[in-house]
Order: structure tokens, then C-alpha cells, then sequence
């Protein structure tokens, strides 16, 4: 390399005074905004399923929680606070996030309320982001879930059947046996969609409930042959449940790109869902109906050939609101710990609080409630995984 | 590796992307001395030196110019010329340091101090370290080296401590045989146990070239994965030995004494050849340098007098001396450059980071730091003048290395905030 002073190289000015900044000059790219329209952008796979699922229309109804959250913005805006970053990304991740936790048939009045509560109340008034103990998704549910009780409740739950996916009419229904899975079931005339239990709501009772009462089991053999579809239209999303909840395949793509991006992390899914497939694996349950004694570690229990433990863990793992609640709605960096161990810690609390709720009767929101509670938890969980200093 | 990034000794840190261009790939290109140096007698924040030189003496390469209260820190002229006098110079570090301005004489009257092979043993560890202060070579823990014993193992860093920074393996590479030599005379010197000289496992062929020359020496030859901050002397610590250096510690607690390939390249000349420290490495970067690299210059010269010697290709906005983590801004071009700077980047821009907003609580800078401090909840307490609260958090413990506020997706100055607490707990 020759000295380069020796060559002549007309020489650009020098400015009087260079910029005077501070440390790091060059960063990372992570942004609040880059976060928040991660979590948005999380969702779109499952919106796209939705609309395969449960047709286009119910597009609206997110749409509608998206315009609730914005008209809450704006009213915060103008009476309550100003500035903050990545405030359009929240509210957007926050309306699609709300929508999710909904049945397709609730109408727009329901997501738009929930979006604005969504906003109002569990964002700004419990403290605006990087404030709030508690999920602004999950309180703007919990707001529309008391308020609406009888909505967020359908008497059915439709999703359209086949050759009528994305198109057909969720009105169009007929319920009872003749569903008998995606492949095995074309409609009849006449009919778009199909209406089939959750399949929580299903297991629930076969559950001898922790505090009595309740409780009214059938033989797990007939559940799984009679009345459940089979597990693979849960993972395929061709079951009844809440808009963002039945198709695994997309809640699991979602959650995937949170954590490639480095937004969510592994720990708290694999945590929440470990949890739930332990428990629902020992869990004692009444497997042979009415009188029978409850089975400890149901797992290993196969009837004519048929593995029911196994079936029983699987509809556990996707056939409920725990996919969506671990992957999509907790990634939230506010209401969830600071480090990895806390995440793996709060992802268990997460699965064995949804599983108990489970146990005890309730089905709805069972993940969602012990979402609420693990977040109330996360003080306590940041002061007991607190990383040990160096060379103390 | 771990897949939560943990590895032997540490946990946290970051990889960062691996240098464009790369300033390694080129020996350290040799400079000529301008007409005039500002040559400062102070190099960080300590107390400045006392000239021991008047206007219109005579001065040769490497003689003395100033010597501290203390006598450990020398300053020697780099150039043959005669002194002008004191003035007072800003360092990157410091504002209004004395420095004596040296006219250095035409190229032709520089004698090239002779660089005579010392090929015996070096002295034992007192008198190596009082040879080396008397050369000006900065020694880490020197007054602990010098007691007999205290050193169980030394670690030789090729590895450089800023990011794109590339003095040390640069050094290393361009000096192979003399500085594996002074590695096996220092460990015979000071009695070591075991020596370790440890370059990234991302220069395979240096590493090779290493290994060669291991055979019938001392010394054994470790990759390491460079993972910012690895390159700073706790973490090889306990990289190497699993040995956590205590907060208010140095490695030598350890046993350990890490010692960087410039300063045993200092070392080496001051041993072998008797020639203090005057000139020195900087690695130049940028996009506002027309050929990146490292080069070997006299110390005293402005930033504008090292920029030159690359080629300037754009008017600077911003001049960062140090790592591009931890760096401080220079004020413009006329700035004195202190020896301890290794590290230059100039650029045509000045990106400003967006102003700071709330903490998400997304954890990254608990994940990142590696020495497991809560950056944010000292943050938090600075904010709030609860100095008090902070002494349990262990601020002491920061390394400066600067990841918090890298990874901070809400540009928060984290790095500030330990920093101030930093200094509450040690003043109160």
C-alpha cells in the first residue's frame, strides 16, 4: 500500500463544528414502531385463514375493532395525552388482536365498543404504552365479554363448509351430527356452513369440576368419534370458536414470525404449551361416562384401538384460545417479563392457570382469563428471575 | 453457543455484523510526521503531565518531553525538532490540556531511532515494569504486575475491543514472530503458568499462522467467537479461566493479566530495541475516508492531520473517536488525538437517532449486557434522583460497552443512566 499523503487529493472542506451526538452510533433497527406493526403484521395470517373460514365479511368485524381503537385514539389525543410512539401500529395490532377473540357472528357493534375499550381504558387509562399491568387486548375483551355477555356466547359456532369457504354465508347453517369432518362432509343443499361445538367446550365437562356441582361426562370414545371433528380440521381451522382461534396453522405462523423477529420469544409459547400437555396428560378424567371413576394419567388410555389420551392432550393444545393467547396476544413486551427465564416461567403459569380454569367449568377465555392473571404476576416474576451481576 | 447466546463464563452480547470493509485486510500503512505536532500531555481524563522541555530545545525521537507527578506517565517526541512551547489543545477526552508543540525537521534530518534485536531474557517482573514505564508504555495493573507471582496467566488479546476497530489483529498479524517471541520472554519473565493468546475465530488463516509458531513455545493458540463485548479483559477472563472478576476488581484477582497486542508490541520495542512509545495505530473508518485502514502515526496530530493522510472523500458531519457503541464525538478537525484513541470514523452524515420515548419492557438490554445488569431500572433510578435505590442494582459492575443502548428500540441512554449511578455510588 503506498502512503496515501504522498498522492494529492483535492481535499473536500472541513466544516467549522462537527455534530455533537452521543453514544451508540449505530443501532440495532428495533424501534417501538418496528414492535407494534410486528404484532400487526403477526395477525395477518390468521386474517387471512379467518376469511377462508369464515368468509370475507367478517373482515368487517375486524375492520370495526380497528375503527374503534382509532376513534379511542383520537378521543385520548384530544382530552387525555399526547405524543408516545408507534401509536397507529399499536392501535392496529391492538383492533385485529381484540377481533381475534370473538365469534364470527357477533356483528360490528361488539369488535367497535371493544376497540375503543380496548384503547381507553386498557391502553391510555391504565397508563399508555410501556405502562399498563394488564393486556389492552385482553381488557378491552374482558370489558365486551361482561357487557355483551350473551354475544360473545353464540348458541352455535358456524365456519363455512366446504366449497363455500371465503364466500359462502355464516346464516346459511345447519348444526347437529351431520358434520363429521372437513374431508368427510359436503354440505347439503342449501347449506354454506357448518356449526360444530368448540372443542373445549366440549372436554370441559368431562372434568369432575374442582369446587363441585357441574360436570356431565360422556364416554371419551363417543366425544371424539360422535361429536368432535377430527384433530386435524383444529389445526386446519375448520372447527366452531372465536375468529382468531381455530386455525393452528396460522396462530403458529404468526407466532413464528414474532420470534425469528426477535419481538416474542420462544420460552413463553413452548412454556404455556408444555404446561397444558402435562397437565391434560395426568390429569384424572372420567373416560368411560357417567359413574365411572376418574382416570389418573389418562394419557396411556386407549378404548377399541382408539388412543383417547392422546386425542384428549392435542384438542387441549389447539382446541381452544391457548394458541392464540401464548403466540399472538402475549407477546405484547409490556405485560410480559423482562428475561427469558421469566417468559418460561409466565408461559407455565399461563398453561397450567388456562388448564385449571379449564378444569373447573369454564371454556371460554379460559386462556385469556389466566392471560389477565399471569400479567398481574409479572412483577413478582421480574424480582424472582432477576439475572445475578457479574462478579457479585 | 448456546441458543440463548450463552457461553462459557458470560452470558448476553451481541454479534455484530462482521466489518465492510474489512480495515484487516491491509498491513498498518506507515505515515510521515507533518511540520508540526501538538503532542498532549494528558491522554485520558488523568491529571496532566509536567513539560520538561523549554521553547527552542532540541528534541530527538524519543526524548523525553514530560513526566507526571508520579513518574508513571511519560511523554516522548516522536519526530527530531525543536519545541515551540506549551499550549493548551481539546482532546476527544478532554477540553484545554497542555501540550507541547514540536516543529519537527525536514524528512531528511529524522534519524530512524535503530531498532537492535534484543534476543536475551527479559528482566523479571519489577524491573520490566519500571522499563516499561520509563518508555511510556501504559501497562494494565502495572504496580500489581510488578510484585513477584502475581501473574498465574496471561492472556495476549488479538482481538479488538470496538467493533469495526481492527489495531489489535492488525498488530498482531503484521508482527507475528516478534510479538510470539516477546509473548515467551514475558511468560518467562514474569512466571506464568500458562499463556493464551486469542484472536476471533473469525480470522481463521491468523490463528493458523499462530498455531505454527506454537510448537516448542509456551503459549497455546485460542479462536474465540467474537461476541461483542468479548474482547474486553473481565470477559476473556472468564472465558478463558471461568473466573468471574470481582466488581471493584482487576483479572489480576484472577490470576489472570490480559495484555492487548499493541501494548506487548509497545512492550516488545521499549525491551528490545529500547524505544519508547511515540507513535501509534488508528484504525481510520467511515464513509467520508477515501482508503479505510490502519495507520501508524505520530502521536500529536489533529484529527484533520490523521483524516488527510487517507484521503478525504466528503466533507465530515460527524467524527466518533472510539467504538461506534461507546465512542465519543469529536468537535471538529483541529481536536488533538490522545494515543489511547484507536479508533477514528468520520462520516458525511449525521443520522440522529429519534428521540426517546417510553420504555416497552421488552427486556433486550437485560438479555444483552453482559454482566447481567437491569440497565433500565438503573435508568429509572437516575431519572428519578434515587441514587440510594441503585447501589443494590451493582451499576459498578458495567463494563461502558454500550449494548444497552444499541439494542434500546425506544433510544433510550440507558448507558448514561448506569453510568451517572455509576458515579452517585462512588461518590456518596
Amino acid at each position: 500500500m503506498s502512503d496515501p499523503a504522498d498522492t494529492i487529493v483535492p481535499s473536500p472542506a472541513w466544516p467549522r463544528t462537527c455534530a455533537a451526538d452521543e453514544s451508540p452510533f449505530v443501532t440495532s433497527g428495533a424501534s417501538v414502531e418496528r414492535t407494534c406493526w410486528l404484532i400487526a403484521a403477526a395477525t395477518l395470517p390468521v386474517l387471512a385463514a379467518t376469511a377462508w373460514i369464515f368468509g370475507v365479511a367478517v373482515l368487517g368485524q375486524f375492520a370495526a375493532a380497528v375503527a374503534g381503537a382509532w376513534l379511542g385514539e383520537r378521543l385520548c389525543r384530544r382530552f387525555l395525552v399526547q405524543g408516545g410512539r408507534g401509536r397507529l401500529p399499536h392501535l392496529i395490532g391492538l383492533g385485529l388482536l381484540l377481533a381475534m377473540t370473538l365469534p364470527p357472528t357477533v356483528g360490528v357493534l361488539v369488535p367497535l365498543v371493544g376497540g375503543f375499550a380496548a384503547l381507553v381504558v386498557g391502553k391510555t387509562l391504565l397508563g399508555s404504552l410501556g405502562n399498563y399491568l394488564w393486556n389492552p387486548v385482553l381488557v378491552g375483551w374482558a370489558i365486551v365479554s361482561v357487557v355483551f355477555t350473551g354475544a360473545l356466547r353464540p348458541a352455535q359456532w358456524p365456519f363455512l363448509a366446504r366449497d363455500h369457504q371465503g364466500t359462502g354465508s355464516l346464516w346459511a347453517v345447519t348444526g347437529g351430527p351431520g358434520y363429521r369432518g372437513f374431508e368427510l362432509s359436503p354440505p347439503p343443499p342449501g347449506v354454506e356452513a357448518w356449526a360444530a361445538p368448540r372443542p373445549v367446550d366440549v372436554l370441559v365437562p368431562q372434568y369432575p369440576p374442582l369446587f363441585g356441582g357441574g360436570g356431565s361426562p360422556r364416554p371419551l370414545l363417543e366425544v371424539f368419534r360422535d361429536r368432535l371433528p377430527p384433530w386435524s380440521d383444529t389445526v386446519r381451522g375448520t372447527v366452531g370458536g372465536n375468529m382468531g382461534e381455530t386455525c393452528a396453522i396460522a396462530i403458529l405462523a404468526g407466532g413464528l414470525c414474532l420470534t425469528v423477529c426477535r419481538v416474542a420469544r420462544w420460552t413463553l409459547p413452548v412454556g404455556a404449551l408444555v404446561a397444558v400437555a402435562a397437565l391434560a396428560a395426568i390429569w384424572p378424567v372420567q373416560i368411560d361416562g357417567p359413574g365411572s371413576p376418574a382416570v389418573w394419567f389418562p394419557l396411556s388410555q386407549v378404548r377399541d384401538g382408539f388412543p383417547v389420551g392422546i386425542a384428549l392432550v392435542l384438542f387441549h393444545l389447539t382446541g381452544g384460545g391457548l394458541l392464540t393467547a401464548a403466540m399472538l396476544i402475549a407477546p405484547d413486551p409490556v405485560t410480559t417479563p423482562l428475561t427469558n427465564r421469566g417468559h418460561l416461567w409466565f408461559g407455565v403459569g399461563l398453561g397450567v392457570l388456562t388448564f385449571l380454569f379449564r378444569v373447573n367449568g369454564l371454556s371460554l377465555g379460559a386462556a385469556y382469563w389466566a392471560l389477565l392473571a399471569m400479567n398481574t404476576l409479572v412483577p413478582l416474576i421480574d424480582r424472582l428471575t432477576r439475572r445475578r451481576v457479574f462478579g457479585t | 453457543m448456546g441458543i440463548c447466546g450463552k457461553s462459557r463464563g458470560w452470558r448476553g452480547g451481541v454479534f455484530l455484523l462482521p466489518p465492510r470493509p474489512d480495515t484487516a485486510e491491509h498491513p498498518v500503512c506507515s505515515t510521515r510526521a507533518p511540520a508540526r505536532l501538538h503532542i498532549p500531555l494528558a491522554q485520558d481524563r488523568e491529571t496532566a503531565a509536567t513539560p520538561l522541555v523549554e521553547p527552542g530545545h532540541t528534541v530527538k525521537p524519543g526524548t523525553l518531553l514530560a513526566e507526571s507527578p508520579d513518574g508513571n506517565g511519560r511523554v516522548h517526541s516522536p519526530v527530531a525538532g525543536v519545541v515551540r512551547g506549551v499550549i493548551h489543545v481539546d482532546t476527544p477526552y478532554r477540553q484545554h490540556v497542555p501540550a507541547v508543540q514540536v516543529e519537527s525537521a525536514p524528512p531528511g534530518q529524522q534519524e530512524v531511532p535503530a531498532g537492535v534485536p534484543h534476543t536475551g531474557d527479559w528482566p523479571a517482573a519489577a524491573e520490566l515494569v519500571s522499563l516499561a514505564i520509563a518508555h511510556g508504555v501504559i501497562l494494565p495493573d502495572a504496580a500489581a504486575v510488578a510484585r513477584a507471582g502475581a501473574v498465574n496467566r496471561i492472556i495476549v488479546n488479538g482481538m479488538d475491543t470496538a467493533p469495526r476497530q481492527t489495531v489489535n489483529v492488525r498488530t498482531l498479524a503484521d508482527h507475528v514472530e516478534p510479538l510470539m517471541l516477546a509473548a515467551a520472554r514475558l511468560h518467562a519473565a514474569l512466571r506464568a503458568q500458562r499463556t493464551d493468546v486469542v484472536v476471533s475465530r473469525t480470522r481463521p488463516d491468523l490463528a493458523a499462522v499462530l498455531r505454527g509458531l506454537c510448537p516448542g513455545r509456551p503459549f497455546r493458540v485460542r479462536a474465540m467467537m467474537n461476541r461483542y463485548p468479548q474482547a474486553h479483559p473481565h470477559l476473556l477472563v472468564a472465558a478463558l479461566t471461568g473466573c468471574e472478576v470481582p466488581i471493584h476488581g482487576s483479572p489480576l484477582d484472577c490470576g489472570a493479566w490480559v495484555i492487548d497486542a499493541v501494548t506487548l508490541w509497545n512492550l516488545y520495542g521499549a525491551v528490545a530495541s529500547g524505544s519508547p512509545v511515540a507513535w501509534h495505530t488508528i484504525t481510520l473508518l467511515g464513509d467520508a475516508v477515501l482508503t479505510p485502514g490502519n495507520y501508524r502515526v505520530p502521536v500529536g496530530l489533529t484529527v484533520r492531520q490523521v483524516v488527510e493522510r487517507a484521503g478525504l472523500a466528503a466533507t465530515p458531519q460527524r467524527i466518533v473517536a472510539g467504538g461506534w457503541l461507546n465512542g465519543v464525538t469529536v468537535a471538529g478537525g483541529n481536536v488533538v488525538l490522545t494515543r489511547t484513541t484507536r479508533c477514528l470514523t468520520v462520516q458525511s452524515r449525521s443520522g440522529r437517532r429519534p428521540p426517546p420515548a417510553a420504555c416497552i419492557r421488552c427486556g433486550a438490554c437485560l438479555e444483552a449486557c453482559p454482566v447481567g445488569l437491569d440497565p433500565r431500572a438503573l435508568y429509572d433510578r437516575a431519572e428519578q434522583n434515587r441514587f440510594d435505590r441503585a447501589e443494590r442494582l451493582h451499576p459498578r459492575a458495567c463494563l461502558d460497552c454500550g449494548l444497552c443502548d444499541y439494542v434500546c428500540p425506544s433510544s433510550l441512554p440507558l448507558m448514561r443512566g448506569v453510568q451517572w449511578c455509576c458515579e452517585h455510588v462512588r461518590s456518596g
